[in-house]
């Protein structure tokens, strides 16, 4: 077992859903090259017909899925995602750069995940077995937990990167050096505004984000820094969600 | 594992050979008919000026400036360079009680070993010295293999190896640290010592390339033939031009 | 932007335009190049130091509703890339889905409801600054040069999203309106549209969607002159819609018009390589009171090659029938109507920063007598070429090259060549200033004495859409 004490490690069935049978697959294939193809391309490596103008000359390009770094994942860092992870991601988008896909039906999307699955070897020869589980219900966010978790933004030097004011313009991001792993720069999340989290702007998201980190962007994961059973991340996450609001009236 | 850097020398890259072929129950008496190649890495030409590393964040801690000389030579040896026999393969245990476990820590702003080697299945255990948040960002390529924050006082980090290659060990936070993890399929290969001396064990007898890695000099590969029994020795020679590359 | 960055941009300007000047302008004076360039840096210096906003967070309808940014469908705004012309021809759907747009929605039995701002929105071009030079004329009623200060007239609210399952709308306030029914029969087999419409929406070379937007500006007198893509004008001199009214030979009109009303189908039935589209329309000008009872119709085609590697292509080929679709009135020739036709072909090519587009059209009139066309050209042909390089995340670099070979009245038959150079930096996403240069080539021999005189045009404004 790894060192991930803040997680809860359970062997899971990675496809409890999928349906990866041939019909399924032809499914999955047909819907993929309607909707999926103009940014993902033919061979899933991130370089569909549109994939270049969404952010052009900076992070983040449309996904590679035949490398097995995904930042969208409820595993532990340099792992691949769960069927699950995928689907929350097709039915969500990502703000900014995907839109969401829920007008695909439930099975259309698991055909679909099943089909993108095929694009890397991994998934077929690497078993996804430890999973973050976040069982656990968030605290209410008083003032108190929130101080603590501005307390822990800073001692966990969040604001590297983030900023003091967490707006995403911390001196390491300033100063040029935040790259993705393609070598395009990355701008880290503006933590003030809650609609633009990648990842998913429930506590439950924001507290699998800073767990799991973003294979393949800069931000790592967090978990060795959560000891378990802690509930601390839900200070932090309380602290993350307060910046929003506090905008928002 | 004894908490230490990785820096490998002779003995403890002999103790490691050693570990490695105990706990991944290697069948010896198949492997000891091979030989032992030892030899030296030499490269003879001008050593350029050791590099300035400007230092952008944590200056009070780290410093202004990191001054790092990736070439390091005694009498024209080469330290830190990766010696390995290509197209070899090996059986790679999967049982995680067999799992070799390298130390790669983050002490002074440095990756403390910058360079070091290790098989696939085995572990990297990150740690962190230093009062501050290091992320450890190891790349296989262009693809994560990890990207962990270790913060001050915080527990080490281990990640198996899954895949040969060269691994690219960064942080993102501070992007003067860089270092090297050469991971490979199989037990044969070594890096050189600060006397740049290497030995390689139980080599399978027969026609081989001999492939040796240094982060300045670049790739040099050579053939070597390794008969049943008796040593093996050679030296390995960059010529002059390897540093204007 | 940094001054490495700034520098880096200003020398491949410089070099972008060096190309264009060896490739599309060898009789242009070098100093003008040298001028043009030296516009476009000092215009892209004073922009880099305004405050900009790096967060991608502008969002017009469609990008607030599926909370994306505008270049998720544009290469840059108002062109669409790959994506977002299947969005449009899915009816306003996320390609590959039938959903009715159900994102964000209050589902109320079969229909939805989405807050306003998701299907609400508001164009805006304005050139603020317009300087046109033209060669001293003799007389006091010929074209002058003109500077002339731009308001904000150029103004659409417009509003557009889905109402159910496969039916979309679009209405604005410059009268376009459109009902669409998608999907009919089976995914991608037939969609529908009913209203005031661009037919070439789906054209490799779409009418409304140009970087370097339509420009019509009085040169005093009676002189006007329109800037636009010769591919896509009417160009025959002495032609007059049904109505009577004068057709100026630049308009955009035909299959290439900004909009008529009629009715048009489109499709993709054997799967992303091939679109077919047939329409009818009123006709040229005749709005939604078509007076003689004969309609236009129209028929396109169009293969894709849109899988991998940063890159499309596209060709299309259109054919327009008019029927008693102008009345013609040269001089010494009594008016009559005519069946004025259209045939175009088109295409694009995308690789990374670059798009490369352009069209070629040639019109013919017939149906003339004798006498009429003893002094009226029945052909006329356009061209017309344009580059889009994205340099940097904002900056934006178009050239554009137009070939007018006018018809028509043979006394001054529009024959024309103009170049058009423009940046056009993007404080945000939706919000654009620019700088533009269009530069007479030729002397246009024949042509009416407004675009005779024409020489060169600058011109600088915002293009925002909310």
């Amino acid at each position: 077992m790894s060192l991930y004490l803040a997680i809860t490690c359970i062997a899971t069935s990675q496809a409890a859903k999928l349906d990866r049978s041939p019909e399924a697959l032809e499914k999955g294939a047909t819907i993929y090259h309607r909707a999926c193809i103009f940014c993902h391309g033919i061979a899933g490596k991130g370089d569909g017909p549109a994939a270049f103008f969404a952010s052009s000359y900076s992070a983040p390009r449309p996904k590679d899925f035949t490398r097995k770094d995904y930042k969208f994942r409820s595993t532990i860092s340099g792992e691949l995602p769960t069927d699950q992870d995928l689907f929350r991601t097709i039915t969500n988008g990502i703000p900014g750069y995907m839109p969401p896909f829920e007008g695909l039906t439930e099975t259309e999307r698991w055909n679909v995940i099943a089909y993108i699955k095929t694009f890397s070897p991994a998934f077929q020869t690497e078993h996804v077995n430890t999973l973050i589980t976040l069982e656990m219900p968030p605290r209410p966010a008083t003032s108190d937990s929130i101080a603590r978790g501005r307390m822990m933004y800073l001692e966990l030097e969040c604001h590297v990167c983030h900023g003091l004011d967490a707006t995403g313009h911390g001196p390491v991001h300033t100063q040029g050096d935040l790259k993705d792993n393609t070598g395009l720069p990355i701008q880290p999340t503006n933590l003030t505004n809650l609609p633009s989290f990648k990842n998913g702007a429930s506590p439950q998201d924001i507290a699998r984000t800073i767990l799991t980190g973003l294979d393949g962007a800069p931000m790592p994961s967090y978990a060795s820094a959560f000891s378990s059973p802690d509930t601390s991340i839900w200070h932090m996450v309380n602290y993350v969600l307060s910046l929003s609001t506090a905008t928002q009236p | 594992m004894p908490d230490s850097t990785m820096r490998i020398t002779v003995d403890i890259q002999l103790a490691i050979l050693a570990l490695v072929i105990v706990l991944t129950g290697y069948d010896v008496s198949a492997q000891s008919i091979g030989a032992p190649i030892t030899g030296r890495v030499i490269f003879q030409g001008p050593i350029p000026p050791p590099n300035e590393l400007k230092v952008n964040i944590d200056q009070g801690f780290c410093g202004t400036t990191i001054t790092h000389q990736p070439l390091q030579t005694q009498q024209g040896s080469v330290r830190d360079a990766v010696v390995s026999i290509e197209g070899l393969t090996a059986e790679v245990t999967t049982d995680t009680t067999s799992q070799a476990v390298h130390i790669l820590t983050n002490r002074q702003c440095v990756f403390r070993s910058r360079i070091g080697i290790a098989q696939v299945g085995d572990q990297i255990e990150i740690r962190n010295d230093d009062p501050l948040m290091h992320n450890t960002h190891i790349r296989l390529g262009e693809t994560t293999m990890v990207n962990v924050v270790i913060v001050k006082n915080g527990r080490p980090i281990r990640k198996t190896i899954q895949t040969p290659g060269m691994l690219e060990v960064k942080c993102d936070k501070h992007k003067f640290m860089q270092g090297y993890v050469l991971a490979f399929a199989h037990p044969y290969v070594s890096v050189t010592d600060t006397t740049g001396h290497f030995e390689i064990s139980h080599v399978p007898a027969g026609l081989h390339t001999l492939r040796v890695w240094h982060e300045t000099l670049g790739v040099l590969e050579t053939d070597i033939e390794v008969p049943t029994t008796g040593d093996v020795t050679i030296d390995i020679k960059y010529p002059h031009s390897s540093t204007s590359q | 932007m940094d001054a490495d960055s700034l520098t880096r941009n200003l020398l491949r300007c410089v070099r972008i335009l060096r190309e264009v000047r060896v490739s599309l302008l060898p009789n242009v004076s070098f100093l003008l190049t040298r001028l043009i360039c030296a516009a476009i840096a000092v215009a892209i210096g004073v922009l880099s130091t305004v405050s900009v906003v790096p967060d991608a967070d502008a969002i017009p309808a469609f990008a607030r509703k599926y909370n994306v940014t505008c270049t998720v469908c544009h290469t840059r705004e108002p062109r669409l890339n790959t994506f977002g012309e299947r969005f449009l021809e899915n009816g306003y759907q996320m390609p590959g889905t039938e959903d009715g747009g159900i994102v964000g929605k209050k589902k109320l039995g079969d229909v939805t409801l989405p807050d306003v701002t998701d299907y609400l929105a508001f164009r805006m071009r304005a050139n603020a600054v317009s300087m046109f030079n033209v060669d001293e004329q003799d007389a006091d009623t010929g074209p002058k040069d003109r500077t002339l200060l731009g308001s904000p007239r150029n103004f659409t609210l417009l509003g557009a999203g889905t109402i159910t399952n496969n039916v979309g709308f679009f209405a604005d306030t410059s009268d376009r309106a459109v009902i669409t029914l998608n999907n009919l029969g089976m995914h991608n087999l037939a969609h529908l549209r009913i209203g005031e419409f661009d037919p070439s929406a789906f054209y490799s070379h779409s009418t409304r969607r140009q970087q370097l937007g339509i420009v019509t500006a009085k040169l005093g007198g009676a002189s006007s002159l329109m800037l636009a893509p010769a591919a896509f004008a009417a160009k025959f001199s002495g032609l007059h819609d049904r109505h009577g009214a004068l057709i100026d030979p630049s308009t955009p009109s035909l299959f290439n018009t900004e909009s008529e009303v009629g009715i048009d189908i489109h499709g993709r039935p054997f799967g992303d390589w091939f679109l077919y589209q047939v329409g009818v329309l009123n006709g040229e000008g005749e709005g939604t009171s078509d007076s003689n009872n004969s309609k236009d119709w129209y028929v396109m085609g169009r293969l894709d090659w849109a899988q991998s590697n940063l890159f499309s292509a596209n060709i299309s080929g259109f054919s327009y029938m008019g029927t008693n679709n102008a009345t013609i009135a040269a001089a010494g020739a009594p008016g009559h109507d005519a069946d004025w036709n259209r045939y175009g072909v088109a295409a694009t090519i995308r690789y990374q920063m670059f798009d490369v587009y352009g069209s070629y059209t040639i019109d013919r009139i017939s149906g003339l007598s004798e006498a009429t066309e003893a002094v009226f050209d029945t052909s006329a042909s356009g061209l017309t070429l344009q580059a889009d390089v994205i340099v940097t995340d904002r900056l934006l670099m178009s050239a554009q090259y137009n070939n007018l070979d006018g018809g028509g009245d043979r006394s001054m038959r529009l024959r024309q060549s103009v170049l058009g150079l423009q940046a056009k930096y993007f404080l945000r996403s939706n919000i654009a200033i620019f700088v533009r240069n269009d530069l007479n080539l030729r002397s246009a021999e024949e042509s009416p004495p407004v675009h005779h005189a024409f020489r060169h045009a600058l011109l600088s404004g915002l293009a925002l859409v909310f």
